[in-house]
């Protein structure tokens, strides 16, 4: 069985790669997504001063252990049929998973771009501003002070999205060389008795996570 | 005179803790060295931070080059681009000495042509040539703040704000940047304001001494102040301080320095009198003033230099001191401050 799995990772198997594809193409869309909302989110909550904005933190702290099941429950009510968004019949489609796990991980990625941007010194603004910075050069170089705790949490989020399995299943429906992502395809195969598809995709899975933790915890080291 | 580079009229401004900075008046020649003097948490860095308009005050109005300036205005970005501030204890970007460098020409869209050059230009002036490469967090806290003068430095500004560059650095270090502070006003004409709670290096650097003590501007300045050469015979330091005057000394300083007589430390008397003062001189009264519990004596000496002694009430009707009466005035040679 573990032969017939290394077997079909050697020989790149058209379904294997299919499924690695769908992965891929929905983390990544999501990522990006909820990277262009999440990080302005982390800074605009560090720079401003407003009322309520510890209570913000705690819930954005909080939503980040929010269960990916929970995150597809709410979306799948907003685009089944009986939805407001019923109509534009995005349910059981990529853009439905992009969707959920985008949801998912605007809180991780927003949650720690904060912590990014707070862990940057405070003099930095300050000492842009003495030589000669404007208001906008001034939070860019705090922000590029913080570039390698940002990426961490980027790489953070992605790392979430994409070893989920609930907003994938219940969004997505597993439907084979198109919303069949890999962690939906392991618990399927697995079901069925299809031992092989399921361990070259958990090897495949593995070997991703580890990877992504070994970036993720480069960019943490050199942020520190 | 010089137009003050810098004027401030009727500043205030608060802080939380219930601080208050206090100043009517205060202006800075053009081209000159001022040493703002005072102890911690005096207001010198709050003073700092509203002349770099780094804050707006809570009142009052800053004149640069007796324009004044409206913190909100459009040109305000243009005044703050003349001058540059190096904070105490100050912050280099975790990158490379080469791109803290740049960062302020980099904020100015200064043509990247002119950086190596610049930027080689600085370090050779601070004395740090060959450190573009060095990473910030390699460097010592001499070196952090030679390269924080140095990104400073290279934007030409017009006028230089030190916060304690003395501070957080060793002895050593201390003269170097007391001669590199000297240097770049005499090079560039740069005008530097810089702040110290060492009154005595204040006056050894600057052209200007101004005192800023709990938010306000004090007359805290050295009295009987002089400079000259040091020179020694027969076991005795002395130094010259006009063609007819020296005043004997003990110190461990060589060279061109100045010194400080206490008033209080001033001895007068009818007759010169056998004692171990080092230091005994035949003057007249200039000027008697009354303060609370003691008596200010304006003493002048051979019609070369003028001395101010510290007297009792008491001692004053004892002796019969007036204006234009002659008296010896007696102070021990460990009494002078030598800086």
């Amino acid at each position: 069985m573990f032969s017939q799995a290394v077997e079909m990772l050697i020989t790149l198997d058209r379904e294997l790669l299919a499924i690695i594809f769908v992965s891929v193409k929905v983390s990544v869309l999501s990522t990006v997504l909820a990277t262009l909302i999440g990080i302005p989110l982390g800074f605009g909550i560090s720079i401003t001063d407003f009322w309520g904005k510890r209570v913000t933190i705690t819930i954005l702290n909080t939503l980040m252990a929010v269960p990916t099941v929970v995150v597809g429950l709410f979306v799948y009510g907003l685009l089944s049929h009986q939805g407001p968004f019923g109509s534009l019949g995005l349910l059981y489609t990529p853009w439905a998973m992009v969707i959920g796990q985008t949801i998912l991980i605007i809180p991780i990625i927003g949650a720690l771009s904060l912590s990014a941007i707070q862990s940057v010194d405070r003099r930095v603004e300050r000492t842009a501003l003495t030589l000669g910075a404007n208001r906008w050069q001034a939070a860019f170089m705090v922000f590029s002070q913080g570039k390698y705790a940002l990426l961490a949490a980027i790489i953070a989020g992605f790392g979430r999205v994409f070893a989920e399995v609930g907003i994938s299943m219940m969004l997505g429906g597993n439907i084979r060389g198109y919303t069949r992502n890999i962690t939906t395809a392991i618990a399927l195969e697995t079901g069925q008795g299809e031992f092989a598809l399921g361990l070259a995709l958990g090897i495949v899975l593995l070997a991703i996570a580890f990877s992504i933790n070994l970036v993720f915890h480069y960019f943490q080291r050199t942020s520190s | 005179m010089a137009e003050p580079i810098l004027r401030v009229e009727n500043l205030t401004q608060y802080r939380d803790d219930g601080f208050v900075l206090d100043i009517p008046h205060l202006a800075f020649q053009s081209g000159k060295i001022h040493g703002l003097v005072g102890p911690n948490g005096a207001g010198k860095s709050t003073l700092l931070y509203l002349l770099n308009l780094l804050e707006g005050p809570a009142s009052g109005v800053i004149y640069f080059r007796e324009q004044a300036i409206n913190r909100s205005s459009s040109d305000a970005l243009d005044v703050r681009r003349k001058m540059t501030m190096v904070m105490e204890n100050p912050l280099l970007f975790q990158t490379t000495v080469f791109r803290n460098l740049v960062a302020g020409l980099r904020f100015r869209s200064i043509n990247r042509k002119q950086w190596t050059s610049r930027v080689s230009e600085v370090l050779d002036t601070v004395g740090l040539p060959g450190f573009e490469m060095r990473y910030a967090h390699e460097l010592s806290r001499g070196e952090t703040q030679r390269v924080a003068i140095a990104r400073a430095l290279i934007l030409k500004p017009e006028l230089l704000l030190l916060d304690e560059p003395f501070s957080h650095i060793d002895k050593e270090h201390v003269r170097t940047i007391e001669r590199l502070i000297t240097t770049v006003n005499e090079q560039y004409g740069t005008t530097i304001l810089f702040t110290t709670h060492d009154i005595l290096q204040a006056y050894r650097l600057s052209d200007t001494v101004t005192s800023i003590v709990g938010g306000t501007i004090v007359d805290g300045s050295l009295e009987n102040l002089f400079a000259g050469q040091l020179e020694a015979s027969d076991g005795l330091q002395w130094i010259r301080i006009s063609p007819s005057i020296r005043i004997t000394v003990v110190t461990d300083l060589t060279g061109k320095v100045h010194l400080s007589i206490p008033p209080r430390d001033i001895i007068l008397s009818h007759e010169p009198f056998q004692s171990t003062a080092r230091n005994t001189f035949r003057a007249t009264i200039q000027k008697v003033q009354l303060e609370d519990h003691t008596v200010r004596v304006t003493l002048n000496i051979a019609g070369e230099i003028e001395l101010t002694a510290l007297i009792t009430i008491t001692s004053l009707n004892e002796l019969h001191l007036m204006v234009g009466s002659h008296v010896f005035l007696t102070f021990k040679s460990t009494s002078v401050t030598v800086f």
